[in-house]
């Protein structure tokens, strides 16, 4: 079974164009860039970032997590420029069964570049070679296309449309899951 | 309403020929003999019952399980299987009914009669809008349970649960069906 620990001190991963670091509160500001846009925030269950506030509240909780040694997101960090423009990791892992989930927001000037999809190869990769899983999940509302298309890239297959799943910002939401397994992975 | 109400009992449900009733306690013990791995779940404290899918990312705190019932014969008083909301969501307002039967033929009926009177509960006293749960896709006995309560088949969760009996030295893992029922399409 693989080590919690592995939280607690999150290893830094690198792409081509990407570099994964733990989240710092120095990065309220990035964040606050990207959260307080609510073209980025339609598809999330989390509200837009209406201050700083909401922001440095969200990092406090991801550092928290990792303190306690819990799943939580990286920093992305754009290699050419230095910028912070997104997180994404692993929001739940269950260890008995050698699955766990993942999840990504990207800021929205840097959609549509590959990003995303880079990033979350890279996370996947993590996943199996690291954690020793052997199912790596996401979902998606299904109104959000291009998540799916990213899941797509990285290899994931649709599973299924869950109805009704979620009750988010008023209404219930229909969410698409999707998986990839250690056995069909390709890095 | 939360597992509060609940606290020191959950209600008996009665229906034509089953018996929904709080599981004695012989029998907790008899079930926790029997049931395989991927069911003992079924018999965990309320705290500690563990859900099939926590889906964090979409769901924030606020998860709750209820006490098992045990599936009795109404007439002979006979534990055929047992069930129970396994993980109920309050903010998402949608629960897990999880069971296990016996497997005989004549406890398939007594089980599909249970899920319906657990639905029923479920949607009106819990006021619940999504009620679903996670069948092996090799237990053909559980998924055809659970679409004749009316439960929709949405999913196959392929390498979903470990299967920590397997023989050999690598562990297996098993698919898993998810179905679900939504209060707008049950017909009470």
């Amino acid at each position: 079974m693989a080590n919690t620990s592995i939280f607690t001190d999150l290893p830094t991963l690198e792409t081509e164009r990407l570099i994964l670091r733990p989240p710092r509160m120095e990065d309220d500001e990035s964040v606050f860039a990207y959260a307080s846009d609510p073209v980025v925030s339609m598809h999330t269950v989390w509200e837009t970032h209406r201050t700083i506030d909401d922001s440095r509240s969200f990092l406090a909780m991801m550092l928290e997590f990792l303190k306690h040694g819990e799943p939580a997101s990286w920093a992305f960090v754009e290699r050419s420029t230095g910028r912070m423009i997104g997180t994404g990791g692993f929001g739940s892992w269950n260890q008995q069964h050698a699955r766990a989930e993942i999840g990504y927001t990207l800021g929205r000037s840097w959609w549509n570049m590959g990003y995303t999809t880079e990033a979350t190869r890279a996370i996947i990769a993590f996943g199996f070679s690291r954690l020793s899983l052997n199912r790596i999940e996401a979902y998606c509302f299904v109104e959000n296309h291009a998540s799916a298309r990213v899941l797509l890239k990285c290899g994931m297959q649709p599973e299924g449309l869950l109805r009704e799943r979620i009750h988010s910002k008023g209404a219930y939401r229909d969410l698409n899951v999707f998986s990839v397994l250690r056995s069909e992975w390709a890095p | 309403m939360t597992t509060s109400d609940f606290q020191h009992d959950i209600p008996r449900l009665t229906g034509d020929a089953v018996l929904l009733a709080p599981l004695a306690e012989r029998d907790r013990r008899e079930l926790e003999g029997q049931l395989p791995e991927s069911s003992r779940r079924l018999l965990q404290s309320e705290n500690d019952a563990q859900p099939m899918s926590p889906a964090s990312f979409f769901v924030q705190a606020g998860i709750q399980s209820l006490p098992p019932w045990g599936i009795y014969n109404r007439h002979s008083a006979r534990l055929s299987g047992i069930c129970r909301f396994a993980a109920w969501h309050l903010q998402h307002r949608r629960a897990e009914l999880a069971f296990a039967a016996d497997g005989s033929p004549r406890s398939e009926g007594l089980l599909l009669e249970a899920l319906r009177l657990a639905i029923r509960f479920g949607f009106t006293t819990l006021e619940i809008n999504r009620i679903e749960s996670f069948c092996l896709a090799g237990n053909p006995a559980t998924s055809g349970a659970a679409q004749g309560a009316g439960m929709t088949r949405e999913a196959l969760l392929r390498g979903y649960v470990r299967d920590d009996d397997h023989s050999g030295n690598r562990p297996a893992w098993h698919d898993v069906q998810l179905f679900a029922i939504l209060r707008s399409q049950w017909s009470g």
